[in-house]
């Protein structure tokens, strides 16, 4: 009778965690995800010198992502317009022919 | 083609690669991910030049240079591999990353140069990228315009 209440407990107890784990494991993911989205925080002092020296865009939350719209040339001399969008995060999407009307509003030339 | 930070996806040929490697690891967003993802970060040193002894009066640029030990992002099959980042001493900008490719046989060296630097609403970007492949120019891009901004949130139909 015992050992059959233990044995129950054993497998609620299995259940149960096998439930919370992977639950726990994807708010981890997720919440690592959200942080590597902020501009970075905590890095040492000597990568600190040169995110400082690019400025805002990796300084100030409101500019983490970073568009570049430009000609790529190959080593062919063939030529294409490319749209690059890269992220403080790490993410990066490049986009073949960017339509220059899709540009954002704010642009700046340079 | 696109990085979702995870995983590459959408590139056809080796060049795509080459070219998405660029941006997802040879930048300074690059450096930035290994470090903050427990890679191994090294500074090695701080205004790096050529041999005092072989050129006493250099007055060219100086470099800071780090070492970063990462697995590769855009090809997930290979090792984890180094790479070298210069960074202009005077200035703090990346001016270039440096490493052997294993992915290839036999490994390859590969430059990637960052250069016309411009500072537009108080950030600074890149206006020139270069990558070279065995010392051979694989691509030039030229930004003709760039912004920063706030990234988008998603939206119920992209969750």
């Amino acid at each position: 009778m015992r050992s059959t209440t233990i044995l129950k407990l054993a497998i609620w107890s299995g259940l149960v965690l096998g439930i919370l784990l992977p639950l726990n494991a994807q708010s981890g993911q997720a919440n690592k995800k959200a942080a590597l989205a902020e501009v970075p925080q905590g890095l040492p002092s000597d990568i600190r010198r040169h995110v400082d020296a690019v400025g805002l865009r990796l300084t100030v939350p409101g500019k983490e992502q970073s568009d570049y719209v430009g000609e790529l040339t190959d080593n062919k001399g063939g030529k294409k317009q490319l749209h690059v969008t890269q992220e403080v995060s790490g993410a990066v999407e490049i986009e073949d022919n960017a339509d220059p009307e899709k540009k954002q509003k704010g642009t700046s030339e340079i | 083609m696109k990085f979702d930070g995870d995983q590459a996806t959408g590139f056809a040929d080796r060049f795509d690669e080459s070219l998405l490697e660029t941006f997802v690891a040879d930048t300074l967003e690059g450096l930035i991910y290994t470090q903050r993802n427990g890679g191994a970060v090294l500074l090695l040193g701080r205004g790096f030049g050529p041999d005092p002894r072989q050129y006493p009066d250099y007055k060219g640029p100086r470099y800071d240079i780090f070492e970063a030990v990462d697995s590769p992002r855009v090809h997930p099959d290979g090792k984890p591999h180094m790479k070298r980042y210069y960074f202009d001493t005077a200035t703090g900008l990346l001016a270039s990353t440096r490493y052997l490719d294993p992915t290839t046989s036999p490994a390859m060296t590969v430059v990637t140069r960052f250069s016309d630097w411009r500072s537009v609403a108080g950030s600074s970007y890149p206006g020139k990228i270069e990558r070279f492949e065995n010392d051979m120019l694989v691509f030039t891009f030229v930004v003709t315009n760039t912004t920063g901004r706030a990234k988008a949130k998603p939206t119920a139909s992209s969750r």
